[in-house]
């Protein structure tokens, strides 16, 4: 082999190599850093450079070449690294842009793999059945470079139709980005992936039929495409952590917006529910002094009054604790929670508003204290929602229909909360509808409620459903949450 | 007739033995019970005194009792309404029924005595008055026919003489007339007697 290691060809060849090694370090830093969501695409990234540079190298080879032999060997060679990157594409594609057909990059996998195989079963690759003439080409600038031409075999038809199909399943993904509105991946992959696919494939084809005398420079090809798919994960690895911390503070804001709602309404009943005892307690410590005043006191009475003071003061106390207990749990974000307990606190909170209206209430917990993830707070601020719903469902209506039922089921993958009314139902039209914000039949509603409460489930993977009660009357409102 | 009574009505238990005892504590004889029904079926229409009531409790609620003594009752037992939230609506309502008070809670032992008392008081003048509407009425009916005519006549503030005239009798018979009815009627003057005629409603 006469390499005249100077010549302009020979160092561009090195240019691109060293721009394509270079990217692949680069890749590989990224890919190993911590929290790194695109780590397999910068690994994939990264290999596909280095191939993209061993096709530089063999390339370079070739275009020294000294004879047919040698020229076929490193022709057969270079399929190891054309290879991977024509297998890969397709695939970096759907792994970054979500776009483009699977079963067309299967088949184009198919297609050049099946050509790739037959190629190292022979001599001068799959592109000649024999390679019958080498010359040295000159160029400007003191440059040379080996070409060659022979009998063309069947296979290089077979590789043609792989790479066409690739460029074909690349030209798809465009469009479908196009379509969808993400102009610039379209932009990224059509242009540049595609375009570097089909000059490619064309000046191959050109070189091979003997149409045209010109060194291999596929390599240029697949810097281009190296470099844009090494900006666009640059691109987006850069953008995601600012995504998605928007995202969790969005949602972080979503369920405190929810628990200081959820915890303003539940402040009213708690005002509510201590008034009662802060007021006995009044009445009973005046009473006891005017007793005190008597000539002679009366001390029974005193005694009596200040028990019930003790009393009526640890009742104020149990319904703050319950409070407390609530809002303290909901500081940390995440935890287990004991659904059967939840729901038996909130019962706790409504009860007054149940006792008012005169409702029967029934509980089935499942006796197997299913549990969920989440915030228990906002898992009662759903519950308690839901509660609310149906007592205001039964307002209007017969005493005799004034019942509630709440049921946990506990099962594999979901934990359900059911609370079912007796009162009117929701028509069939209006099921999905209610959970719309500021739907609400009820005057002075805010209607946003369901909605809120629809957010919360899904927020933690679940959803809300409306159905009717189990004989078809009535309303169940099954509210599914991921088991722990 | 038994002293004047404060009855309690309340759902709650704490709150209303802390009330009764209140009651207690200032020396006024109290009831409690702890629904609208179970006062109902032990309340007697003559027992004096007044109702405490809270405003909204299961089942028979305060302003619904409150109408339904007043149909009963001649002389309404004043009612004194609590309520745990201040609802104008309600509250207007019960106003208009006559409740004589509408006290959110908490409240102030001493507003609520004070507000007892009055009711109380209230309670006392109205029976003294239909009492002595009853005992008028009473003496009314003693009354001749002749004797209604004539003092009918009187109150209008016409002499003997003109009643004489428009009865078609002696003057005389008038004046006997007239002193009987005096008599019966326990008026000292005719100016009194123009003032029973004005409460009974002649």
């Amino acid at each position: 082999m006469d390499l005249n290691p100077i010549n302009w060809l020979n160092v561009l060849w090195g240019v691109v190599g060293g721009i394509l090694l270079t990217l692949a370090t680069m890749s590989l830093v990224l890919a190993t850093r911590k929290q790194e969501r695109f780590s397999r695409g910068h690994l994939l990234l990264a290999v596909l450079a280095v191939a993209s540079a061993g096709n530089a190298a063999f390339e370079m080879l070739m275009a020294n070449a000294g004879t047919p032999d040698q020229f076929g060997a490193l022709l057969r060679a270079a399929h190891i690294p054309v290879s991977i990157l024509v297998i890969a594409t397709p695939w970096f594609v759907v792994l970054m842009f979500r776009a483009g057909r699977p079963w067309l990059a299967i088949l184009a996998n198919v297609l050049w793999g099946t050509a790739a195989a037959i190629n190292f079963t022979l001599p001068h690759s799959r592109l000649y059945r024999e390679i019958t003439h080498l010359e040295r080409v000159p160029l400007l600038g003191g440059a040379e470079f080996t070409w060659v031409s022979g009998t063309t075999h069947p296979a290089a038809y077979l590789g043609y139709l792989g790479v066409f199909a690739t460029l074909v399943f690349v030209v798809d993904a465009a469009i479908s980005l196009w379509r969808r509105d993400e102009r610039r991946r379209a932009i990224i992959v059509g242009a540049c992936l595609g375009t570097s696919l089909a000059i490619g494939l064309f000046h191959s084809i050109l070189v091979e039929s003997g149409a045209l005398r010109s060194p291999y420079l596929v390599s240029l090809g697949f810097l281009i495409i190296m470099v844009a798919m090494a900006s666009e994960l640059i691109r987006a690895a850069s953008s995601a952590p600012a995504l998605e911390r928007k995202v969790q503070v969005q949602q972080a804001e979503v369920a405190h917006l929810s628990k200081t709602t959820m915890l303003g309404q539940v402040s009213g009943g708690i005002a509510h529910e201590l008034s009662q005892p802060l007021n006995a307690i009044l009445n009973n410590a005046e009473s006891a002094i005017s007793f005190l005043d008597r000539d002679p006191p009366d001390l029974t009475e005193v005694r009596d009054a200040l028990a019930e003071i003790a009393e009526q003061d640890r009742h104020a106390c149990e319904v703050v604790g319950g409070f407390a207990r609530l809002v303290r749990q909901g500081d940390r974000k995440s935890e287990l929670v004991d659904v059967n307990g939840v729901v038996g606190e909130v019962l706790e909170l409504a009860q007054k508003d149940l006792d008012r209206m005169g409702i029967a209430v029934s509980v089935e917990p499942d006796p197997g204290n299913p549990r969920v993830r989440g915030d228990p707070v906002l898992v009662a601020v759903i519950v308690f929602n839901l509660i609310r719903n149906a007592i205001e469902a039964m307002s209007s209506g017969e005493a005799a229909e004034r019942s509630l039922t709440l049921a946990t089921r506990g099962g594999d993958r979901d934990v359900e909360v059911v609370v079912t009314d007796r009162g009117p139902g929701i028509p069939e039209t209006d099921r999905e509808r209610v959970f719309d914000p500021f739907f609400t039949t009820r005057e002075g509603g805010s209607g946003l409620g369901l909605a809120v409460s629809r957010t919360l489930a899904e927020l933690y993977g679940g959803r809300i459903v409306a159905t009717a009660g189990p004989d078809g009357r009535g309303t169940s409102m099954r509210l599914s949450l991921p088991s722990a | 007739m038994t002293a004047p009574t404060v009855f309690v009505v309340d759902d709650e238990g704490g709150f209303r033995s802390s009330l009764t005892r209140l009651f207690r504590s200032a020396g006024l004889p109290v009831k409690d019970f702890a629904s609208p029904a179970e006062f109902l079926s032990e309340y007697d229409a003559s027992a004096p005194g007044c109702l405490v009531l809270d405003f909204a409790m299961p089942g028979l609620d305060g302003v619904e009792l409150q109408r339904l003594l007043r149909d009963e009752l001649d002389c309404d037992l004043p009612v004194v309404f609590l309520t745990g939230k201040a609802e104008v609506p309600d509250s207007v309502a019960a106003l208009k029924q006559g409740a004589l008070e509408f006290l959110t809670k908490p409240a102030e032992p001493e507003v609520i005595l004070t507000a007892v008392r009055d009711a109380l008081v209230r309670n006392e003048e109205c029976r003294r008055e239909s009492a002595e509407l009853a005992e008028l009425r009473k003496r009314m009916d003693e009354l001749t026919p002749r004797e209604r005519e004539v003092f009918e006549h009187v109150v209008t503030g016409q002499r003997s003489k003109q009643i004489a005239r428009d009865l078609g009798t002696a003057e005389k018979t008038i004046r006997i007339h007239r002193g009987q009815v005096m008599k019966k009627m326990q008026a000292d003057s005719v100016a009194t007697l123009v003032r029973i005629a004005e409460r009974l409603g002649i």
